[in-house]
């Protein structure tokens, strides 16, 4: 016991990671998540490739590279963005890890460096996605304010705020994890801070969608029915109730249609029809 | 168009589409960006801004949700653009090839991902000898899957769609190019349709009124109105207690 204490003490002293380590680490996970995704373990060797020089400078026999190796071989798929939080916990691990003495605690965390991995993909994947899917939604929606009139605005914006939600999200989650380790999610959950940030884009996103219905779908129908005597001016009649409903109408429409799982390519074939009627009848 | 200038136009296309999975991510898969700068590479920026544009719209609610690969935006906004500047023919001709154009390359994408699986075996062999750079290396073959498999899909729709996009263009009845334009001002309705399915609860419903309202009735500008949809999150997310009753309420149990 008290010769392991020692031993620990002189490896201690060792093996640390540096900032430009987790950098590195931190970085290459964000250009390159995607490059070698397969439908088999989705990203589990980009997960490597990230770690890998971490990996490389933490242990030096060959037993420990081949079980760090294979540590992060396993099966792993998350949103890009929000990897950071298993990544940066995930190095601070190793680090543990690689400064402890074999044996029973160190198996231990060895394993537990998959369980945190195993056990967040899923609700980080979860929150991910959604909070992707919002933000991307908004900040493209505005983006396509400024391109549809022409301006080069639009690319610039969007470029400018995908890029920063991005890095900002990816290098936000691997440090605050690699500081704070699992405090962090138990933090996160417990004050629902989450939830009510999710619950505040969600807002935004739909105020924009409001907006955008009626000023980016050109729906106009311009021409005129005669019904004997009356001359009856579609467009004209529907702008006095409220100017704008033809494109409501439509996206409620589309929207329904999408909640009952039919897929998007049967929509858009639907709405080539339905225009190839219009086309016809007006 | 001739061979050469269609391989020259499809290896620019399928550049942007193979960014976003086999080079560095730098949101260059987004319509509006890549529609801008194909436009810009091509010496007509305003077509590619405005098709980048519109087709964000369209794909606003395309999203991929876990392992499931969504239509491929950007292919669809690159080919458009480029068939549109390469032949001359109007935006609202183009457009209409964006949607099987996107499904070709959502095809490729599905082919890469079967492809790039055995490259994990490979990865396990190399593993159990810790032959750490050489693991690294697997990553130039997965990039170049993508590479391949963006490219040949957008090569097949740009040889052969610009020959269908000319002569619907040179023979085109009054009543198709009516249709077209109908369907490519219907279409982005679309996308604003999935987000809403996307995002609809009924308690966000009001927000989705009040921003209708604003830009339907009293014509504000998507600027304003999305500053004020941030005003009324901002007010939610500071005063709401919602969400934090709920929380607590799962900690106590």
């Amino acid at each position: 016991m008290a010769e392991e204490k020692v031993m620990e003490q002189e490896v201690k002293a060792v093996k640390t990671l540096d900032r430009k380590d987790l950098l590195k680490t931190c970085f290459h996970w964000a250009c390159f998540p995607m490059v070698t995704i397969n439908y088999e373990r989705f990203q589990s060797l980009q997960y490597f490739c990230a770690m890998e020089n971490v990996l490389d400078k933490l242990y030096d026999t060959k037993e420990d590279r081949v079980a760090a190796a294979k540590r992060h071989m396993e099966f792993y798929n998350t949103t890009p963005e929000w990897a950071g939080f298993t990544l940066g916990m995930n190095c601070a691990q190793e680090e543990q890890i690689a400064n402890m003495p074999y044996g029973e605690e160190r198996t231990a965390l060895e394993t537990s460096v998959n369980t945190v991995k195993a056990s967040l993909m899923g609700p980080l994947a979860g929150i991910g996605d959604s909070v992707r899917a919002t933000v991307d939604a908004i900040i493209g929606a505005l983006a396509a304010g400024f391109a549809l009139e022409g301006s080069i605005l639009g690319a610039i914006i969007l470029f400018v705020l995908a890029m920063s939600w991005y890095f900002g999200v990816s290098y936000f989650g691997f440090f605050y994890t690699y500081k704070n380790g699992m405090k962090v999610i138990r933090d996160m959950n417990k004050s629902g801070i989450l939830d009510r940030l999710m619950e505040a884009a969600t807002v935004l996103g739909m105020t924009s969608t409001g907006a955008l219905v009626p000023s980016w779908c050109s729906f106009n129908l311009t021409s005129a029915i005669q019904i004997g005597e009356l001359t009856l001016n579609i467009q004209q009649e529907l702008d006095n109730i409220i100017p704008g409903l033809a494109p409501l109408a439509l996206t409620v429409l589309l929207a329904v249609l999408y909640k009952k799982n039919v897929s998007s390519i049967k929509l858009v074939v639907l709405m080539f029809v339905v225009s190839f009627v219009l086309a016809v009848l007006l | 168009m001739q061979l050469g200038s269609a391989i020259l136009l499809s290896a620019l296309c399928a550049f942007f589409g193979w960014t976003n999975y086999g080079f560095v991510n730098l949101g260059t898969t987004r319509p509006i960006i890549c529609g801008t700068l194909v436009g810009i590479i091509l010496g007509d920026a305003y077509t590619g801004i405005v098709i980048g544009g519109t087709l964000q719209l369209v794909y606003l609610g395309v999203q991929g949700i876990g392992a499931a690969i969504p239509v491929n935006s950007t292919t669809a906004t690159t080919v458009t653009t480029a068939l549109t500047i390469a032949t001359g023919v109007p935006m609202e001709t183009a457009i209409a090839l964006a949607v099987p154009v996107s499904v070709m390359g959502q095809l490729g994408r599905m082919a890469a991902w079967t492809i790039n699986a055995p490259i994990m075996h490979i990865a396990d062999k190399l593993a159990e000898e810790a032959e750490y750079k050489k693991m690294k290396m697997l990553q130039l073959l997965g990039s170049l899957v993508f590479y391949v498999t963006e490219f040949i899909p957008v090569f097949l729709c740009i040889y052969f769609g610009s020959q269908f996009v000319t002569s619907l263009n040179e023979n085109m009845p009054p009543l198709v190019s009516d249709w077209l334009s109908k369907a490519t001002g219907m279409l982005p309705a679309l996308g604003f349709g999935m987000l809403l399915a996307l995002m609809y609860k009924p308690k966000f419903l009001p927000f989705f009124i009040i921003g209708f309202v604003m830009s339907a009735v009293f014509k504000g500008s998507l600027l304003a109105i999305a500053l004020l949809g941030a005003a009324m999150a901002l007010a939610i997310f500071f005063y709401g207690p919602s969400s934090q009753g709920k929380t607590r309420r799962k900690a106590g149990a």
